[in-house]
């Protein structure tokens, strides 16, 4: 399948402008670069997808405080989990977004040993809606390209 | 399971450049500007537009401090029962800086803000809203941009005082600020003010008031939650305080 690499940096780069600028300032609890990781990953399959994960997550470590490529890491656990997941198609579409909402909670939470129920209860429905907002968006952008898993 | 070769390649080359990456992460400096040259292009307000208002409101605050300072002064004569001449003046520098970033992580309530150390800034400066309420302090700086650390960030702390006979420390958190460390004899009421005095200017900057106290019948000392002063601020000008 040919994937247009240009647009999927050039989207990533754009989620990741919002994290930085964060339009609604931190009342919307959500990282667009991430819901856009998720969505490449289930959709996608490919070294170029994987490699601009990677550069993509590097660069938000870059802005971390403490030398470690935690959200590099996460990212390719996430493409490679999406790649591996083997489920019915409908299914995958809602449980793997929601399974690594879960997991980005769950490992950001341990690594700065903060557990707030009230706060990861609105990440977690910020993020939800806001996966599948993006990706509503997303299939409309790029419906070429997906006809084949669609 | 066969595997091409130029597959095998493919990841190699991967790893190669993953290694690459992780030995030269001094690179993240580089693109901590580069982001920030994008989102300031973006964010920053024309100048023509907006620098009229930027000097009012920077007159604003100097005279909103200078009335708080005499305020306390005036409280301290009362207070202590003497006259209190001042041997010194106390020169009150703000330096003016807007938001043209935040941290990317959700779980970081971090900014940065245009000033750097091209501006003598310095770590450790704190950071007031155009209503002189602490927002933050200096965490990082870099020639042209530093980064602030907000109060209700998971690292933020700082010794407070609360009202007039009680002090603490403050540590921010994704569930609110916090005051740790006040002893249940404590004299501390809700609504009670939330200030620091830095050595710099000679009056204090509030951060917020008191605004649920709980006592648990197991622990030493109370759990205070305070409510900040600085609601949207991040929305218009900040000033450092040198």
């Amino acid at each position: 399948m040919k994937v247009d690499i240009a647009k999927i940096y050039f989207f990533l780069f754009i989620l990741f402008l919002l994290d930085i600028i964060k339009p609604f300032n931190f009342y919307f609890k959500v990282e667009f670069l991430f819901l856009g990781i998720i969505f490449f990953s289930l959709y996608y399959s490919s070294f170029s997808i994987l490699l601009a994960i990677f550069i993509f997550g590097y660069i938000k470590d870059c802005f971390a405080l403490q030398n470690f490529l935690l959200n590099t890491i996460e990212f390719i656990i996430v493409y490679f989990a999406g790649n591996f997941l083997n489920l019915d198609k409908n299914l995958q579409r809602f449980v793997f977004p929601f399974l690594c909402i879960i997991f980005h909670i769950l490992v950001q939470s341990i690594y700065f040993w903060s557990f707030t129920p009230l706060f990861i209860f609105h990440f977690f429905i910020h993020s939800m809606v806001s996966y599948f907002l993006i990706e509503y968006l997303l299939k409309r952008w790029m419906q070429p390209l997906l006809n084949e898993y669609i | 399971m066969y595997i091409s070769w130029k597959i095998k390649t493919k990841y190699l080359i991967f790893l190669i450049v993953v290694l690459f990456f992780i030995l030269v992460f001094p690179l993240k400096d580089f693109f901590e500007y580069f982001f920030n040259f994008f989102s300031k292009r973006l964010l920053v307000l024309p100048q023509k537009t907006s620098t009229r208002i930027e000097e009012l409101k920077y007159q604003n605050l100097l005279l909103s401090t200078k009335l708080r300072q005499l305020e306390y002064l005036q409280f301290e004569n009362e207070k202590l029962r003497k006259a209190l001449s001042l041997k010194e003046t106390y020169k009150i520098n703000f330096i003016g800086a807007e938001v043209i970033g935040f941290d990317p992580s959700g779980w970081r309530k971090r900014i940065f803000l245009n000033v750097g150390s091209n501006k003598k800034i310095i770590e450790g400066m704190y950071v007031i809203d155009e209503n002189g309420y602490l927002v933050g302090k200096v965490d990082a700086v870099k020639a042209g941009y530093c980064r602030i650390l907000l109060i209700d960030d998971i690292e933020f702390s700082v010794p407070v005082f609360i009202g007039e006979n009680s002090y603490g420390l403050l540590k921010g958190g994704l569930d609110g600020i916090k005051i740790l460390y006040i002893e249940k004899d404590s004299l501390i009421k809700e609504a009670d003010r939330v200030w620091i005095k830095l050595a710099s200017v000679n009056f204090p900057i509030y951060i917020g008031k008191i605004k649920k106290i709980v006592r648990q019948d197991d622990e030493m000392f109370l759990v205070v939650y305070v409510e900040p002063f600085s609601k949207d601020s991040l929305l218009h000008k900040l000033f450092i305080v040198q």
